[in-house]
This record gives structure tokens, sequence and C-alpha cells, in this order.
């Protein structure tokens, strides 16, 4: 997942020593982002259409990562759209446009949000406020299989901090650290161990719903497999 | 000991199978490109909050915001306030302007301004932006509001 890796390029100097020229590592991910946001940027919407395929997901995901219901989800992400339809021509770093699409809906969503908790906090004693429920109840989720139903509801216990963390990593196809850090507003080196901590949460729950064995032998399956 | 990315897997496909988003955010999405007008002046904006009224009624959600967008040459102030029927937009340009434009994703309306500038117009929930057209061609636009 880092972003500068890179690879030894050895040449010989004057006196025949060889020596080692660190290059950076060819991207072929990040040019072709870039490629896509060029293109954008020049008028074709067949590269638009590129962009939205491939960021969608995780515009979504950071948006209804922040619990928000869906038609106010559904709003940030078309807010988020049209922003970068008019900044395209300004945009200094195309290989980066998804930490921009993941600020840019982080920063609509908790706008969104912080208007949300006004209005509870103006609601009187008289009014009953029912909070939209971020994510579908495991009744509502559809889930036929009853092992994904387990995950799901393993998913719903964790705190929001894993949710959100998980639900923006898992968004398809997997964001860069860099624009995860971006998205959730997280230093990019928390984001390994933070991800390491919430997985081993939901392992543990998934665990004593015996999802795993919790001594496994060498070879032992899981139920995912 | 199980893979920590093989649970990942797994939690990528249940929110794949409960909360995908839905097609018509992506649809939207691919249409945004259709808005694009790259020439166009963007009018930065100044302020923009959320104004709590006093009321004798409950609020019952976000009800008034208000933005103020300013360049060297034009300003542009705009309150909202939610209603039964959408959104009512109330607001006054103050500068040299031939025609005031409300923009949704969808729709391009023409908006009446009165001999000093006013203009009250009832619009959608949803993403929108105001665009100008000044003297001498000149045409400017807000960035994108979400009321």
């Amino acid at each position: 997942m880092s972003d500068h890796r890179v690879r030894s390029n050895v040449r010989m100097d004057d006196g025949g020593v060889a020596v080692v020229h660190p290059v950076p590592q060819r991207d072929p991910d990040a040019e072709l982002v870039a490629s896509l946001v060029t293109d954008a940027a020049e008028g074709s919407q067949q590269a638009w259409d590129g962009i939205v395929a491939r960021y969608n997901r995780l515009v979504w995901a950071v948006a209804r990562s922040f619990r928000l219901a869906e038609p106010d989800a559904a709003d940030v992400v078309q807010t988020t759209w049209l922003r970068l339809v008019e900044h395209l021509h300004a945009v200094q770093q195309p290989e980066r446009i998804g930490s921009w699409l993941g600020t840019t809906a982080r920063r609509e969503a908790l706008r969104v949000a912080r208007t949300r908790e006004q209005s509870l906090e103006q609601s009187t004693d008289h009014q009953v406020t029912v909070l939209p429920d971020p994510l579908p109840s495991i009744e509502d989720s559809l889930l036929t299989r009853e092992r994904d139903a387990e995950l799901y509801r393993a998913v719903l216990q964790l705190n929001d901090r894993c949710q959100r963390l998980l639900r923006v990593l898992s968004a398809s196809p997997p964001p860069r650290y860099e624009t995860v850090s971006e998205a959730l507003s997280l230093p990019v080196g928390s984001i390994g161990p933070t991800r390491a901590r919430c997985l081993d949460k939901l392992r543990r729950v998934l665990t004593e719903q015996g999802w795993f064995d919790p001594d496994p032998s060498p070879g032992a399956q899981s139920r995912t497999s | 000991m199980i893979d920590h990315e093989v649970v990942l897997l797994a939690v990528a496909d249940i929110f794949d199978q409960v909360d995908p988003p839905p097609p018509h955010v992506e649809q939207a999405a691919r249409a945004a490109f259709s808005t694009r007008t790259p020439d166009d002046e963007l009018l930065p904006l100044l302020q923009g909050r959320a104004v709590t009224p006093v009321r004798a009624q409950p609020v019952t959600d976000e009800a008034e915001r208000w933005f103020a967008f300013a360049d060297a040459q034009l300003e542009l102030e705009v309150g909202a306030h939610r209603g039964l029927h959408g959104w009512s937009l109330v607001g006054q340009v103050i500068g040299p302007v031939d025609s005031l434009w409300v923009q949704t994703l969808t729709t391009l309306d023409r908006i009446d301004l009165d001999d000093v500038g006013r203009f009250d117009v009832t619009v959608s929930s949803g993403p929108l932006r105001l665009k100008l057209v000044a003297p001498r061609g000149r045409r400017v636009r807000t960035d994108w509001l979400t009321l």
C-alpha cells in the first residue's frame, strides 16, 4: 500500500565503482488514474465514467461511514462528483484524485452530519426523534445465508471507528492507505495498526460465534473458505 | 490463524450485499459530467452557515442556511429557508448582472431579479448552484451547494 516504493538502479561511476541510485518505481495504477483525470479534463465522458466506476464505491462508503441516512449520503456523493467536475481542470496531482474525492466526501458528510445533530439538539421533549439507521438492520439486510448474517451482526458490534475504517478499506477496488488517510482524517501510519486491531476484534466476535476454531491446527479451514 | 485479508474480503462482500451504492447514485455521478463549465469563473464563497431560528414551533430539521459569495465585481447573498414545498431561496445580487440562473443536475432555470437585484425562488432539496451572466458576456458561477 506504500506510495513511495523505490527500486534500485545500479550504475558504474567514473572510477568503475557500482553506485546505487534509487529511482521512483513506476506505478501503472497511478498512471492509469492520472490519464483518466487528464482525459476527463479535456472533455472525455468515457474517461469520466472510468473515474466514477473506480471511485464511486469509495465515495459512497465514506458518506455512509459517517452514519448518514441513504438520501443524505446520496446528496453527499452527488455533490462530491459535481465538485470534481468543476475542479477537473485545476487538479494538480491527477494520480491522487482518490484522496481528493475522499477528502471532499468527508468534509461534505461532516457538514451534513453536523446539521443533523443540530436539528436533534433543537428538538423538544414533545417530539420523538427517530435517528435514521445508517445501515440496514439484520432483518432488513436481505442476507439469506446464515453465515453472512452472523458476520454482518459481528460487524455491527464493532465500535464506530472500526466500522468506519473497515467500511472504507473494503471499498472496491481497495483504496490506498493514503486515500483512506485523507478520507477519514487519520494518520497514514495509524491505519495498518488500527485495521489489525479492528479485524482482531471482529475475529474474536466471530470465534465466539463458532466461526473459527479458537486454537486452530495448521491447515484448519475457516467457514468462509 | 485466519488471515486478516480473508476477514476483510468477507466484510467487503457483506457491505456489497447490504449497502451498495444505489444505481441512481451512480447514474447521477456519470451525468454530473454534463454540467461541466470550465470557462465560467468561480464566485468565491465568503461565508456559509446554518441559521438557528427562534420559532414558536419546534424545528425538526436544518431549516435555514445563509451564504455570501463575492469577487471584485459582484456580490451575491442567499438565504435558504426550508418550507413545505422545498427550499425558498431569497437573496440579492449587488453589481452589474444581466441574468441569474439556478442549476441542478437536471435543470437550469432563470430567476427573475427586481430593480435592485433581489430574488425569491423555490427549489427542491439536493445539490444546486447559482450562475450569473454579467455584462459583456462574463459568466460566473457559485460552487455546488447541498440543500
